[in-house]
């Protein structure tokens, strides 16, 4: 099932699946640095992630709102908890995947910036 | 159990045809986040390109006759299970249509464009593809021969040739006409299809009389014709034009489905709630495209003429006639009349000749010519001859699955899938099989066609 699963999404993806490789790749290279402390680092966790659950969060109330219409149904079409619960959890695993894909770059940028701002202050010092 | 018979065929085995779809497991992609799809797709593409740990060595050669659905499926796996196996696919098409996403093309959800592939994307390495179609079945001297005169011998003959559509059925029909003077039909091609929603959309227009045939026998995606009537109507009341037009459905038999508990729901549903007129008994004779006539042939009423304004009409369906008039259709019984390949319904082997298999559309089996049961008949069929390649018997058996998202309107279907005994089985519990979800058709519009790709890899159980 699990491969069934893979390879369905594979298809899924199609010629999305390259840019969504290359994300990936983007992410788990700015993840590197951080790790290693290149050029940025793990300050500012708290903000980093917390914006990144507000993007994943504005992602999954949108998807609510939005999704039986991008899908050309309507509202009325929605029979019973299994049709909302199945938007719900449709809806948070696209702003869970909006998180995790825009977490890296935040948290690059806001470890990078007070870094810097630590070095100017260590020069004037 | 209850005589359901939409086919009006006289055999209880042609009466329990619906339509394409396979298994599904969306939720699993909607958590997908972007590291677990990018490790997934590493890990599937090594997948994709692996040999497999215990394929048996063989030197047989084998003949795959289409390359559709099911031969495609077929070749893949074969092409794992075997080593050194010398596999053959003879099919001069080039073009692959997804059929199961016709319905949407043919009622203006879909463009044509999204259900056309190529075959040679799926066609696997190390598999020979002769660009012909196969005019003589010689089962007798285990060979074939193509229509440019090639003879091919086999060990070991894979029948996955699909079906005809039979216009010449239906005394002025012609498949030309599909997209001109009213006349619809969802089955064949995206062309056709494309033609149907172009007459639909004049229809919707003007209003008028609609008439919804399903034709009489075994057919595929059988419940295509409910599905076209259904989104018509629909469609109708979008443009607020419901009221100007007024809607027949043609069953040939005394049923509109063959699973009984939704042929009751059917039967309830189109005149009580979508006010649609059903008409028993009732089989096309003849069309007079110019005039827009049908001839009718009815138990009841005998042979009378019926104006249209817009008319859906598909043909009956048989086997290929080169399948049809060879030794390997079947020579008696509920199937012989559209010359359906003989194959055990259970192990898909051929009847006469137990080194002759078959899968999909041109099998002789009560019910599933869908791609959905391809999905399920070729892990079986695949199983069971190379355990005959291992001078085994063979012990797979194929249960009948066959689905059908029933799409009743556009955002919302009933997901029914069953088997040779009728009896829902479905994939996902939580999900009613008996009732309309807007989650069957997010399945639909989304899901299976990337569940159907894979499954033309060989990727899918």
């Amino acid at each position: 099932m699990i491969m069934e699963a893979i390879a369905t999404a594979i298809q899924f993806l199609g010629g999305t699946l390259p840019a969504v490789i290359i994300l990936a790749i983007v992410n788990l290279i700015l993840l590197a640095l951080l790790i290693a402390r290149v050029g940025s680092s793990f300050r500012n966790f708290g903000r980093a992630l917390g914006s990144a659950l507000g993007v994943g969060g504005v992602v999954a109330i949108l998807s609510v709102f939005l999704l039986p219409a991008h899908t050309g149904a309507s509202w009325a079409n929605l029979h019973g908890a299994v049709d909302y619960l199945g938007l719900f959890v449709i809806s948070a695993g696209l702003g869970v995947a909006a998180a995790a894909a825009v977490f890296p770059p935040i948290q690059y940028l806001l470890g990078m910036g007070s870094s810097s701002r630590r070095q100017h202050q260590s020069a004037r010092a | 159990m209850t005589d359901h018979n939409p086919s009006g065929s006289e055999g209880l085995d042609l009466k329990r045809l619906v339509e394409a779809c396979t298994r599904r497991d969306f939720l699993k992609l909607s958590g997908m986040g972007t590291g677990a799809v990018a490790a997934g797709a590493l890990g599937a593409g090594a997948l994709l390109h692996s040999e497999p740990a215990r394929a048996v060595r063989t030197d047989a050669r084998i003949v795959i006759v289409g390359a559709g659905a099911a031969g495609l499926n077929a070749a893949n796996r074969l092409r794992r299970a075997l080593d050194g196996a010398e596999i053959t696919l003879v099919d001069r098409r080039e073009d692959h249509y997804y059929q199961p996403g016709l319905t949407l093309v043919a009622t203006g959800v879909w463009p044509q464009s999204k259900t056309e592939d190529r075959n040679e994307r799926y066609v696997p390495r190390g598999v020979n593809w002769v660009k012909a179609m196969v005019e003589e079945y010689d089962p007798e001297n285990n060979r074939i021969v193509t229509d440019e005169g090639e003879t091919l011998e086999y060990d070991y003959l894979v029948v996955t040739t699909g079906l005809e559509l039979r216009f010449d059925h239906i005394e002025g029909m012609d498949a030309d006409l599909i997209g001109s003077h009213g006349i619809g039909c969802v089955y064949d091609n995206p062309r056709h299809a494309a033609a149907t929603w172009s007459a639909i959309d004049d229809y919707l227009a003007e209003g008028g009389k609609g008439l919804f045939i399903r034709p009489p026998g075994a057919i595929k995606c059988a419940g295509a014709p409910l599905k076209m009537t259904m989104i018509t109507e629909h469609r109708l009341r979008q443009r607020g034009m419901r009221g100007n037009a007024e809607l027949h459905y043609y069953a040939p038999g005394d049923g509109l489905f063959s699973q009984p508990d939704i042929d009751d729901f059917l039967k309830r549903h189109f005149p009580e709630e979508r006010d649609i007129n059903v008409h028993w008994h009732h089989r096309v004779k003849g069309i007079e495209p110019e005039e827009k006539r049908v001839t009718f042939e009815s138990d009841e009423d005998g042979e009378y003429t019926e104006s249209y304004d817009f008319i859906h009409l598909p043909p009956s369906m048989s086997a290929p006639k080169p399948l049809r008039e060879s030794e390997l259709a079947a020579q008696e019984g509920s199937h012989a009349d559209g010359g359906w390949l003989e194959v055990d319904q259970y192990t898909l082997q051929h009847k006469r000749y137990p080194n002759v298999f078959g899968v999909g559309d041109c099998c002789g089996v009560p019910i599933g010519k869908t791609s959905a049961t391809v999905k399920n008949m070729t892990p079986v069929m695949v199983e069971n001859l190379v355990q005959v390649i291992q001078d085994r018997d063979p012990s797979a058996e194929f249960d009948g699955y066959t689905s059908c998202p029933l799409i009743t309107e556009i955002g919302q279907a009933i997901l029914v899938e069953f088997n040779y005994d009728l009896e829902m089985v479905p994939t996902f519990g939580f999900i009613s099989p008996y009732r309309e979800h807007w989650m069957a058709w997010v399945m639909k519009e989304h899901l299976l066609l990337p569940a159907y790709n894979a499954m033309l890899h060989g990727r899918m159980s």
